[in-house]
């Protein structure tokens, strides 16, 4: 579904990505993992097309219609209306603009783009509710601004309603369990898992190992200074957890 | 200078008014002529200088073109419309609404007003109409009035409108500025007086042409658990100059002050406000928000004065800029003065773009940029228009703000 062939990536003049090869198939879900700097984040803002990254080399494509395409010639709202989702480690606040109005707007956009008709707010919000009730939360959260004062696992837990109403291919989580507690940290993998088909794809982007107990990842892939050091099946996470990343870093040397 | 081609127009007008009104008018005239458009107080007008916006008028004076006028009625609203400055309806049937002309009630309604700036001088020599508007007491007025200041021709105009709702009494105004695109100075002045226990809405909506220069001054009393809302929309014009000072006189007072300003292109606004609290237990609250694109200029000058002996004051003020391009400029001054001890005073002035992340987070969600930005516009603006209570009016601030931001800024991208 996506190949990322040899890419290198900076921000600032620095670069941060030094030749990424990482090949995810639909079905799939790939963690991955790695200490603060190595370059997680920066991978899936990219995917994702962030501005402020810039790639300097090699590049992704990513299976649209059935044909792999270059992704990296796709505005970000294009690559969105493909089918690539990125959940923020950081929900941006967006005061002033409901919750169920960012949510329609994003939806209508995706089904206009796939040749549906809009849906009225009435039959949205039909749809909506079912998606609530996944993520256990309350109708009162879609009045609300986007994000505006929502506590850390509240922002997080509207990632996964947007993830869930826009129905990606590609799922990119980034740090989608930092700042959550263990009922929230739950209700979220559970969303997850919930969404999960042998159609579409997700890669989880974590420092703990943690998430892995309720998002069973298919692959393991460790990040360091802008390289994939390691990969392997989820014992790998099991055994950073417990040996932690000095020891791949190490053995790296 | 061009002080002498406008004390001429006003001159040419003398002879609309007769007894006290034409001495009034002469006696004001004989001030402007002498001090010019010198403004009270040098700091208020610092980064407006009227005589250049006053420079290139047309000052011909004409026939009020009436024609046209019905297009401008909106049902919605009991209409008061002025078209080039003469009233053109004199009778309004609303039981508990009075309405009469200037002559009846002069001299006895101008305040003493200490500080007169030039351009008031030349208001008042100008003043050939106007209109006094009373609600009696314990009256609700439901249907909202709406005071249009049509202009058609190019020119120099005034409209003086003075508002008293007596006691226990509610009522919501709109003035509306407008023009058909003509080069023209409209200088207008509203006094309101707000007595017990009554509440005012009141909202001065601003969209002229590219060449129409409105000046405004508002001068409210508020008395005893008296409510008086100011909400102020610039959406467009060469020069929008707001002066409003509201006094808050009696406990229980409380004032709100809700501005918005849209400049684009060479287009300057210019705000300044005036909040006196002058007894104790008064409240006020004031945000101002401005959205600035191309190489328009905005001012914000707000002052909350709490004078000595005002204890338990409450007051807030914001003042938050979204600047679209990098040659837009905002001047932002708030200004405390407080001289009582026992008292909650907040302010706050932000000037800042649309965060790029901000745009990612919807790019992100399959909207595309420029929705994105005009989204984000929108929701950074309407909350000034949400603050109008009253739902017709809130609905035509809206109609026009929604309007301004799809037309006048550039959202497509960075400029």
């Amino acid at each position: 579904m996506i190949e990322i062939k040899n890419l290198t990536a900076s921000v600032d003049g620095n670069e941060i990505l030094k030749g990424i090869n990482l090949t995810v198939k639909r079905g799939e879900v790939h963690a991955i993992m790695g200490p603060n700097g190595s370059g997680k984040s920066t991978l899936s803002k990219i995917i994702a097309g962030h501005p402020a990254y810039k790639v300097t080399g090699g590049e992704i494509n990513f299976e649209i219609n059935g044909k792999m395409q270059n992704l990296l010639d796709l505005e970000p709202s294009e690559r969105a209306k493909e089918g690539i989702f990125l959940g923020f480690q950081y929900p941006i606040e967006v005061p002033g603009v409901s919750n169920f109005t960012f949510l329609k707007e994003s939806f209508n956009q995706i089904c206009e783009h796939q040749g549906l008709d809009k849906m009225d707010d009435e039959s949205f919000l039909k749809h909506l509710r079912s998606k609530l009730k996944l993520l256990e939360m309350n109708e009162s959260f879609l009045e609300r601004s986007v994000n505006e004062g929502f506590s850390g696992g509240e922002k997080k837990k509207n990632e996964i309603l947007q993830m869930a109403i826009l129905n990606p291919r590609l799922s990119l989580l980034d740090e989608t369990d930092s700042g959550l507690d263990i009922d929230a940290l739950k209700i979220v993998a559970n969303g997850v898992n919930a969404l999960k088909s042998r159609f579409n794809a997700t890669i989880l982007v974590t420092h703990y190992q943690r998430l892995l107990d309720y998002i069973i990842p298919d692959y393991v892939h460790v990040l360091y200074k802008g390289q994939i050091i390691k990969s392997g099946d989820k014992s790998l996470a099991l055994e950073l957890e417990e040996k932690g990343y000095d020891w791949l870093i190490n053995e790296k040397k | 200078m061009n002080i002498q081609a406008l004390a001429e127009v006003a001159e040419k007008k003398m002879s609309l008014s007769t007894g006290g009104v034409k001495d009034f008018r002469e006696t004001h005239l004989e001030l402007f002529k002498k001090k010019g458009l010198a403004p009270f107080d040098v700091n208020s007008y610092k980064y407006t200088n009227l005589s250049s916006f006053f420079e290139g008028l047309d000052y011909t004076p004409y026939e009020p073109d009436d024609s046209q006028i019905e297009k401008y009625q909106d049902e919605r609203f009991t209409n008061i419309m002025f078209v080039d400055g003469v009233l053109q309806n004199q009778k309004i049937n609303i039981p508990g609404l009075n309405l009469t002309g200037l002559e009846e009630n002069f001299p006895l309604l101008y305040p003493e007003l200490k500080e007169t700036h030039g351009v008031s001088h030349l208001h008042h020599s100008l003043l050939a109409t106007g209109i006094v508007l009373e609600v009696a007491k314990n009256t609700i007025i439901e249907k909202p009035i709406r005071i249009l200041n049509l202009i058609t021709k190019s020119g120099l105009n005034c409209a003086t409108v003075f508002i008293k709702i007596n006691s226990n009494s509610k009522v919501s105004i709109l003035e509306e500025n407008t023009d058909q695109s003509v080069s023209h100075g409209l200088i207008n002045e509203t006094y309101l007086q707000v007595e017990q226990g009554a509440s005012l809405e009141h909202v001065q909506l601003t969209h002229a042409g590219a060449t129409g220069l409105t000046h405004t001054s508002t001068y409210a009393y508020v008395k005893k658990d008296a409510t008086y809302r100011s909400v102020i929309l610039n959406l467009s014009g060469k020069l929008n100059r707001q002066n409003v000072k509201m006094e808050l006189l009696e406990s229980g007072a409380h004032g709100e002050s809700y501005n918005l300003y849209f400049t684009s292109g060479s287009e300057q606004s210019d705000l300044n406000t005036c909040i006196e609290h002058k007894a104790a237990d008064t409240t006020s609250n004031q945000i101002a928000k401005g959205i600035l694109d191309e190489d328009s200029k905005g001012i914000f000058t707000g002052k909350i004065h709490i004078h000595p002996h005002a204890q338990r004051v409450a007051a807030a003020q914001l003042n938050k800029n979204l600047l679209l391009s990098k040659k837009a400029q905002v001047f932002s001054e708030p200004q405390l003065e407080i001289f009582a001890d026992d008292v909650k005073c907040s302010h706050g002035s932000t000037t800042g773009q649309l965060s790029d992340d901000e745009v990612f987070y919807f790019q992100a969600r399959g909207i595309p940029a420029d929705k994105a930005r005009t989204l984000l516009a929108q929701a950074f603006g309407i909350e000034i228009v949400l603050k109008i209570q009253n739902t017709l009016l809130k609905q035509r601030a809206q109609e026009f703000v929604m309007q301004a931001l799809k037309n006048k800024f550039h959202l497509g991208g960075a400029k």
